[in-house]
């Protein structure tokens, strides 16, 4: 009976064990995969866009870095 | 190639987890490189290597692990029986396989294929996540037009030259893009030699499906038009300038119309494009998440470089307080007994240079980890090893 127990604990134990690794690569997996996802543009670019208002801004940020050949930071910042 | 069973074991061993392992291998932007038209021998040949090296992995991990009762030489009995025509024989371990053992083979190979594909997908990602594609040109793929329209262009060692020279102070191998904006100039036909300047936001584009490193289409949005301005003259024929066109002199506007296109998306032909200048829009938010994971990183520094003065601190502390701490009583009681003065500064420096290994210096005003160390401090290392061995760890032994 107790030698029955001891083999029931362990082979929960192993499954437990295999689970938690699997939990392990997957999470390791996500994370890498969230941080090397392959976008041309950036999701906060593409709402910068989407609205006219900031687009408007944002385009006059472009003409403004053409012009004087430095990005105007503070206005970056109050666009986006 | 003939169909034979021998062929058909290759194929479910060697070539579909090799093949398998390609296809997850690129992934994203870099899906292309991975092209279901290639042909077949081209596609079999690059998949041998990753297949066979995919294929010793999971059998040493079957024999470590599950305690897979085989070997190596049985696995080629096999293979040359299965393959034969059965004139010289068959050997009892390929009969216990066909027998036995086929349903194991094919949950062993379904395995095998979930590995491949899995070992192929985090393989791409790492190189990716470690930045090796934009430090190495071996781990780089093959579709430079990503590089190119993502910014990452920038971060590229080629690069490092040109942005001392040519870029602007706020531009630089650490630049986080956030969009590409681009001005593209355009032939209108092939007959004409007129030409239109479009401008507007990358959002994605295509390459040629028979070579990937042609541009296929553009798409962009917000995009715009220019048109150049019709001069508006007086009586006498002199130009009219209005009062804010001479303020607004160097804007870009200033000569040109800029015209917005109705639409959402814009999709420009690539074999019309004459040329293309990318204006890489820098991301503030990804900018100040690098501040924060940089500060983060630099505490750690701190904690690791506090450690290593209280460690050290302790170590000689204990030459002189081993007694008062009861250290001679502990296993650690003939090396304080027993050693000399040289020994026992041998010890300190032998251990300083092996624990200096792990710790950051100072770069400025930076922590950073350097690990391609002078040439001296290996001839350091090696010599107070050799003097610890002999003045320490054999006086200790014997």
């Amino acid at each position: 009976m107790e030698k029955d127990n001891s083999k029931i604990l362990k082979n929960i134990l192993k499954v437990a064990g295999v689970l938690s690794i699997v939990a392990i690569v997957y999470h390791a997996f996500k994370s890498v995969a969230s941080n090397t996802e392959t976008n041309v543009m950036s999701e906060d670019g593409f709402k910068a866009v989407q609205n006219p208002k900031t687009a408007e801004k944002l385009r006059d940020a472009v003409d403004d870095y053409h012009d004087k050949g430095e990005w105007d930071n503070s206005k970056l910042e109050s666009i986006l | 190639m003939d169909l034979t069973i021998g062929f058909i074991a290759f194929f479910i061993s060697i070539i579909i987890p090799g093949i398998l392992f390609r296809r997850f291998f690129f992934f994203g932007e870099f899906s292309k490189q991975f092209n279901t038209k290639d042909p077949v021998l081209h596609s079999i040949f690059f998949s041998i290597v990753p297949g066979i090296i995919i294929q010793l992995l999971c059998f040493t991990f079957y024999c470590v692990v599950i305690k897979f009762d085989s070997k190596f030489l049985d696995i080629f009995t096999i293979f040359r029986d299965i393959t034969s025509d059965g004139e010289k024989g068959i050997e009892e371990i390929t009969k216990t396989f066909i027998n036995n053992d086929i349903p194991y083979f094919f949950i062993y190979s379904i395995c095998v294929f979930l590995f491949s594909a899995f070992i192929g997908s985090l393989s791409s990602r790492l190189i990716r996540y470690f930045n090796w594609d934009k430090k190495h040109k071996l781990f780089r793929f093959k579709n430079q037009w990503y590089y190119i329209f993502s910014g990452e262009v920038l971060n590229m060692r080629k690069f490092k030259d040109a942005h001392n020279v040519s870029f602007r102070q706020n531009k630089g191998v650490n630049q986080d893009t956030l969009m590409t904006y681009a001005d593209i100039l355009v032939s209108v036909s092939d007959e004409s030699s007129r030409k239109e300047l479009y401008t507007g936001y990358v959002v994605d584009y295509d390459l040629k499906s028979d070579d990937i490193t042609q541009l296929d289409k553009i798409y962009l949005i917000d995009t715009h038009r220019y048109k150049k301005k019709s001069k508006a003259v007086d009586d006498d024929g002199v130009e009219i300038k209005d009062k804010q066109e001479v303020n607004a002199n160097r804007k870009p506007t200033s000569s040109m119309n800029r015209i917005r296109i109705p639409g959402d998306v814009f999709i420009l032909d690539a074999n019309r494009i004459k040329n293309l200048n990318l204006t890489y829009i820098p991301s503030v938010k990804k900018k100040q998440d690098k501040k924060l994971k940089e500060e983060k990183k630099q505490s750690f520094f701190l904690i690791v470089l506090i450690a290593y003065f209280v460690i050290l601190s302790l170590l000689i502390l204990s030459h002189f307080l081993y007694k008062l701490v009861g250290l001679d009583k502990t296993f650690l009681g003939s090396y304080y007994s027993e050693i000399g003065f040289w020994g026992k500064l041998i010890t300190i420096l032998f251990i300083n240079q092996i624990l200096s290994l792990c710790i950051p210096t100072w770069q400025g005003r930076k922590l950073v980890y350097i690990f391609k160390k002078e040439i001296w401090y290996y001839v350091f290392a090696l010599a107070y090893g050799v003097l610890f061995y002999y003045l320490v760890i054999a006086k200790l032994i014997t």
